[in-house]
């Protein structure tokens, strides 16, 4: 019996060679070699206007980071984001609501705000009633942000992270109160709603590359550099492969799952 | 030790559920099996930490009597009250179904039919002839709600069935496939960048260091 489980070879090997694609980048850049520019992301760039149109009007911002629980990756982008949100709206003496459906992530993103206002010098200006569990059930956290939105004068409404059949929900009433809203998410299904009903959607992959975009950090610019290669890998393989089965050969398609 | 403790435990139990996902030995999945029974474990903990936020905080509201206390008392009735159903006569008793499934079952599928006048505005709101983008937005989407609501077919015929379909087979499912590939890899980046220490947003630090 191999090591590897049969018909996860060449997967286990791909992901490996992504990994050591993602470890050499960050060498490369801990080194001090230039990394290239990011394109401008908008959803990203209006963080700030956002946060700041909320200071103007006296208002509240509201980040909720989904609904997925900490073991999704989704949810971990959202802290990055999140600790960029707590950090403006700490130096603007902007009021924060942040929400959470998920007990766990609630307790790291209460740590995640309170951090942001000590690094920001702001430490009694901490609310930890503004962080909250609201309800582990999918529509009971949904109707709570809803209630949210429309009594505390919510002006920025900011949700990255996993969404389900709820984003419409809070998009809908986020922009009937009047709310400038950025949202992401790299569920598939929900892209359309948050396209249609937000003012900024960050697409899939961009979520990911927050922590690097607001940062400028070279070591996190060398990871996005390795997606990018990974996506070229990828379409490589998806051209090949769709040559190869159009010609009727299924080489490929073997190969990879061997 | 504050932090690097954290990032070692992260480290060591990361490198587990990923190896025994693909190696064959039983010993790891093993492990993994274990590893996942803790996280449950103490997952279900942290639950008295969401309870305790709640009291605090709708607490302050019944006491100071703010805007909508009474609101904040029926939450109580209702969260105290399903705990102690369950403790008393358990999950599986006729009462505790009962309370469920005529509380929490009507009260989720009314959250849920609310989407469907929330489609409707959103799609007045989104759907205009703005630009050249949004002017191809609003002709698919006409032609893909034409074809799939029975109506469209009987008035306009079935070319419309057949647009719909193509709309959502080709350039609809080419679309969700390309930002799924990308989503991906960037999931298994980010979960990398956990894994190395190099991602500390859930510290409470900035990534790079």
């Amino acid at each position: 019996m191999g090591l590897i489980k049969p018909g996860l070879i060449a997967t286990f090997l791909l992901e490996l060679a992504f990994g050591v694609a993602i470890v050499v980048l960050i060498s490369r850049a801990r080194t001090g070699r230039k990394v290239p520019a990011i394109r401008k992301v908008a959803g990203l760039d209006a963080l700030d206007e956002a946060i700041g149109r909320a200071t103007e009007m006296g208002a509240t911002v509201h980040f909720s980071p989904g609904i997925g629980d900490v073991s999704n990756a989704q949810t971990l982008a959202a802290f990055a984001i999140l600790t960029h949100v707590a950090k403006m709206c700490a130096k603007y003496d902007t009021r924060l609501i942040q929400t959470n459906r998920n007990n766990v992530v609630y307790s790291i993103t209460e740590e995640v705000v309170k951090q942001a206002y000590v690094d920001s010098g702001k430490a009694d200006a901490f609310n930890p009633d503004d962080v909250r569990f609201i309800s582990e059930d999918q529509f009971g956290y949904a109707s709570g942000v809803c209630g949210i939105m429309n009594r505390e004068k919510v002006r920025a409404n900011i949700l990255i992270g996993a969404f389900w059949a709820e984003s419409l929900i809070f998009a809908e009433v986020g922009a009937q109160v009047g709310s400038i809203q950025i949202a992401g998410t790299a569920n598939t299904h929900q892209i359309p709603f948050f396209i249609a009903a937000c003012d900024y959607a960050l697409l899939g992959e961009e979520i990911y590359a927050a922590s690097a975009y607001l940062s400028r950090e070279p070591v996190l610019i060398g990871c996005l550099i390795a997606q990018d290669w990974g996506k070229m890998i990828g379409v490589i393989l998806i051209l090949v492969g769709a040559i190869s089965v159009t010609a009727g050969s299924t080489w490929l398609n073997t190969l990879l799952n061997k | 030790m504050r932090k690097e403790l954290p990032l070692a435990i992260t480290f060591v139990v990361g490198l587990i559920v990923v190896l025994a996902n693909f190696l064959a030995p039983q010993t790891f999945v093993k492990i993994n099996n274990e590893v996942r029974t803790w996280f449950q474990l103490v997952s279900s903990l942290f639950c008295a930490l969401g309870v305790a936020n709640l009291t605090r905080i709708h607490g302050k509201k019944v006491s100071q009597q703010s805007e909508g206390w009474i609101f904040s008392v029926i939450m109580f009735i209702a969260m105290f009250g399903f705990m102690i159903t369950a403790l008393s006569v358990g999950q599986q008793s006729a009462l505790y179904n009962n309370l469920y499934n005529n509380t929490i079952v009507p009260l989720n599928a009314t959250m849920y039919s609310i989407l469907m006048f929330y489609i409707a505005s959103a799609a007045y709101r989104a759907f205009r002839v703005r630009s050249m983008e949004a002017t191809l937005l609003l002709i698919a989407a006409a032609i893909v709600m034409l074809g799939k609501a029975p109506i469209g077919e009987v008035v306009l015929g079935k070319w419309v069935a057949t647009w719909t379909n193509w709309i959502l087979a080709v350039p609809n499912t080419a679309g969700m496939r390309g930002i799924q590939l990308g989503a991906t890899l960037g999931g298994i980046a980010m979960a990398l960048r956990v894994l190395l220490g190099i991602e500390r947003a859930h510290f409470g630090g900035v990534g790079g260091e």
